[in-house]
């Protein structure tokens, strides 16, 4: 008798343990789709992994890799529900501030920079002397950079290094970058300068030529007693050239600074050698 | 001693039977990828709007046994992801012995109108009508609804709005009159308009502020030109001459424009109206059930 009942425990436990055998030769599965970047695949696996584990013992680990797969195929919001999920799962703050950061780097590829920033303010206070400042200082930066804030990037990378590259990087396209309101003021006192500022000469000089000749006609007109006269080319032509010139070099800073950020962010994408979100 | 002999070989038996049974169920439940593994997970995913996969597990499990009910999952998902084109073919693919052919048929209709093919539609509704198995009123309440939403003629207004319950009837009547008398403006009069009275026809569009400017700038420049002739300035006269043709003429074929704007307007917002009153009645045609139980 006490043969049989040893027999019928050794069968059970044979049951339950071809189970695990699935379930970790799943988890094998799912991870090597995931570890050769088959991400849509390797979300499929890890779902049905956590659909027929029962126990909650993969379940960080699972829908932290999930997020990391929606997060590599740009489906941020999908990425940020699953590490939040994650999160809840997580067994220890090593693992809460994993999952914390993680959800920061896509707040800032997402360029959900005011929340990123916050996540980040949140973590200072919560994780005091449990994380290392210079991360949160790192990923603050990064926000600053996709904010195209190179200024307080700057600041936030000198925090770590004065010689950090993205500090230098920053630096350089705050000076590379042009001064939007200069632009538009000089482009209000003398017409066409604003352009010049931008590099536009050819639409400075006929800026300044179209101002000119509307100028003196309009003013010819009224010393020649031709007040209507004057009227009509003084506001349907001279004031729409002025405020054209004025809103022409405004707009020719802005796509001037936009072309040196993403010349930046190019080179930040492509030869930064470091974390990137 | 025999009777010990015969309990412990009595419940070795029974043990082997257990084992064997369990042993099977461990082959089918144990192995996630079994068919029946793969229809929980794949209905999980469904439960979850993960559509896209969903479809790939179902689709793994027609390949070796039908299921009209997989088959009516795959066409929803489709559905849901706003593919109405597959969805209707995956409809298709149900047969008419299926307890789900009906809901299928609905759900045809249901894609046709969501892809805004509303000429088949009304071809499908005519089709179907004739199967009795289909409530005929339902389906013509869409048809109906989807009349509104095309460019042809109306039938009478009793029949139109006959179909519908009670409720509805009132929106369904005035929806019915601002189709069969729009409140469109004519193009031709608003250019007549605006060649008798410069920027008339703009305001008849309701441009009215643009009508204003289009008056006194074509009053001021004949004004100033008929003034530049009286006093012999013959140059400036005819700079401000073709400079009120200009704006006159420009005037003219502006408000006709004016007006076609106007009419598209209107018609995007009847449209938009029409559609949403019909999309909050689930295109008045039934909804499956049970998909996520």
């Amino acid at each position: 008798m006490k043969k049989a009942f040893y027999i019928s425990i050794i069968l059970f436990s044979w049951i339950g343990f071809t189970k695990a055998q699935d379930l970790k030769l799943q988890k094998h599965y799912a991870d090597s789709l995931f570890q050769s970047e088959q991400f849509f695949d390797a979300i499929t696996e890890y779902k049905r992994l956590m659909f027929f584990s029962n126990s909650d013992e993969n379940n960080y680990d699972t829908n932290f890799r999930i997020a990391l797969c929606y997060k590599a195929g740009g489906k941020y919001n999908a990425a940020i529900k699953h590490f939040n999920i994650a999160k809840v799962y997580s067994i220890n703050t090593q693992d809460s501030i994993a999952t914390e950061l993680q959800i920061i780097r896509t707040n800032i590829l997402r360029r959900t920079i005011p929340e990123a920033l916050l996540l980040l303010n949140n973590m200072d206070g919560a994780y005091k002397n449990k994380i290392d400042s210079s991360k949160i200082i790192y990923w603050r930066g990064w926000a600053y950079l996709m904010a195209d804030d190179w200024e307080l990037a700057s600041e936030e990378f000198q925090k770590l290094n004065k010689f950090h590259p993205i500090k230098t990087l920053a630096d350089s396209v705050n000076a590379k970058k042009y001064s939007v309101v200069f632009a538009k003021v000089a482009s209000f006192i003398i017409p066409g300068s604003g352009q010049f500022y931008t590099g536009n000469y050819l639409s400075g000089i006929m800026s300044l030529g179209w101002n000119l000749m509307f100028g003196y006609l309009t003013i010819n007109a009224f010393l020649t007693d031709r007040a209507v006269e004057g009227i009509l080319i003084g506001s349907l032509l001279w004031t729409r050239f002025y405020k054209g010139n004025f809103q022409n070099a405004e707009k020719f800073a802005v796509e001037r600074n936009k072309k040196i950020s993403n010349k930046a962010y190019e080179f930040l994408s492509k030869k930064y050698v470091g974390e990137k979100p | 001693m025999i009777t010990y002999r015969l309990i412990q070989i009595t419940y070795l038996f029974l043990l082997e039977i257990i084992f064997a049974s369990t042993n099977l169920v461990a082959q089918t439940n144990n192995d996630i990828f079994s068919t029946q593994n793969r229809i929980a997970f794949g209905n999980n995913l469904f439960c979850e709007r993960d559509y896209l996969r969903a479809i790939d597990e179902f689709k793994f499990v027609l390949k070796s046994e039908w299921n009209d009910s997989l088959q009516f999952k795959i066409a929803t998902s489709y559905l849901r992801m706003s593919d109405y084109n597959q969805a209707y073919k995956e409809y298709q693919k149900i047969c008419k012995n299926s307890l789900l052919y009906e809901q299928s048929q609905y759900e045809k209709l249901r894609s046709l109108f969501k892809s805004e093919n509303y000429s088949f539609l009304n071809n499908q509704v005519d089709k179907q009508i004739l199967n009795s198995k289909l409530n005929s009123l339902q389906i013509l309440r869409l048809r109906n609804s989807a009349l509104l939403l095309e460019d042809k003629t109306l039938p009478e207004k009793n029949d139109f709005v006959s179909v519908y319950v009670e409720n509805d009837k009132t929106k369904m009547s005035e929806f019915y009159n601002w189709k069969s008398k729009p409140p469109f403006k004519s193009p031709t009069t608003a250019a007549i308009m605006s060649a008798l009275i410069p920027g008339s026809g703009k305001i008849y569009a309701d441009e009215i502020g643009d009508g204003i400017t289009a008056f006194l700038l074509t009053g001021l420049f004949t004004y100033l030109s008929v003034d530049k002739f009286n006093n012999n300035h013959n140059a400036s006269g005819w700079l401000y001459a073709s400079l009120a043709a200009f704006f006159y003429a420009g005037n003219v074929y502006g408000s006709a424009t004016a007006v076609q704007n106007y009419n598209a307007g209107i018609k995007f917002n009847f449209d938009s109206k029409v559609k949403l009153f019909i999309n909050d009645r689930n295109q008045f045609l039934p909804t499956p059930k049970h998909l996520c139980n």
